[in-house]
């Protein structure tokens, strides 16, 4: 099973506005939209930011790990509602299927940006690179 | 014949305007709250005491005729309590003069990282008239245990070193120290806003 890495390179999260759609240049196979982070307190260490990704590839596609230069590290997570309690747990990878789509929004999975170097302001744009892995049909 | 049309009629409306009352009844909104055994079972001293971000002691009991908008929390929280405090924030936004008599209290579930500082800092960036409550594990602990909340720290591999979770309710407290309704995830801010009005008519 043939394995290889694709890079996104530097698609941008606007911090207030719905986000751009960007599309990979091999034929748009990946497609990454109406991404946000959540504006937090100045203090705020950590954020989380949320998107859309579209697989329109006939192969999963697996996120495995994400990073950005305005923070240390980025961690998958998913909120789950157990009762009246919020649960979040942290993932080692995010699988999205052939032909599907899987958004990363409240309450459910979204990226956690950790350790800010910086306080974002409100209507920054902030680069995110997405590190995926295809596997085969 | 006659007297035959003329019951069948008549029970058709008669029927006819109960299902139309029943109707009515399923769709009236809001639901007028009550002290509901669950509710009552939730610190009934109506008194707790934990530290504010000041610095000052704060006691449920020296509030009274106040409404209390009350849940718990931590700063480091992604998702659920940036949401509670943006959607408290459009209560009071909703509530007009009637603010006065209310009062949004933030108890942290994290007292290790969420210094008073942070508290103060994080909670105004949302409203400035939300009080965080911290303290030692123990008399936080009795607060949450009071509200049948609960919270579990999680150590794991994460860079975060440990995340939390926590029970989401908010809860509305009467002028008089009793609970009387728990706000869930799903409940909008304009549900909250009408229910803390009705509560409020009655002080």
């Amino acid at each position: 099973m043939k394995i290889y890495p694709i890079f996104i390179l530097s698609f941008i999260i606007g911090l207030s506005c719905p986000g751009v759609l960007f599309a990979l240049e091999a034929g748009a196979n990946i497609i990454v939209r109406d991404a946000w982070v959540r504006a937090m307190p100045p203090s705020a260490k950590n954020t989380a930011a949320y998107m859309t990704i579209e697989n329109r590839s006939n192969v999963d596609i697996v996120l495995q790990f994400a990073s950005t230069n305005v923070a240390k590290t980025v961690e998958i997570h998913q909120m789950e509602q157990v009762g009246d309690t919020m649960v979040m747990r942290m993932l080692y990878e995010l699988r999205i299927p052939a032909r599907e789509r899987l958004e990363l929004k409240p309450n459910s999975f979204h990226l956690m940006i950790i350790s800010l170097v910086k306080p974002l302001k409100e209507g920054e744009t902030i680069p995110i690179v997405l590190f995926l892995k295809m596997g085969t049909a | 014949m006659r007297i035959k049309q003329i019951l069948i009629i008549s029970s058709v409306v008669t029927a006819a305007i109960l299902l139309i009352m029943f109707g009515y009844y399923l769709t009236r909104s809001p639901q007028r709250p009550t002290s509901a055994a669950i509710e009552q079972a939730l610190n009934p001293s109506g008194d707790f005491t934990l530290t504010e971000s000041s610095g000052e002691i704060f006691s449920l009991k020296d509030h009274r005729g106040k409404v209390v908008l009350l849940f718990f929390g931590y700063t480091s929280c992604p998702d659920i309590c940036p949401m509670s405090l943006a959607k408290l924030a459009k209560v009071r936004s909703l509530l007009g003069a009637m603010n006065e008599k209310v009062m949004t209290v933030f108890v942290t579930v994290d007292p290790q990282r969420d210094t008073a500082a942070r508290l103060k800092e994080y909670l105004e960036y949302f409203d400035d008239r939300t009080i965080g409550l911290t303290g030692t594990k123990r008399e936080i602990d009795k607060v949450v245990h009071a509200y049948k909340a609960s919270y579990q720290k999680i150590l794991n591999n994460s860079s975060l070193g440990y995340t939390i979770n926590h029970t989401s309710i908010i809860y509305l407290i009467d002028g008089q120290g009793k609970v009387r309704y728990l706000f869930h995830q799903d409940d909008s801010p304009e549900k909250i806003a009408s229910i803390i009005k009705e509560i409020c008519a009655g002080i």
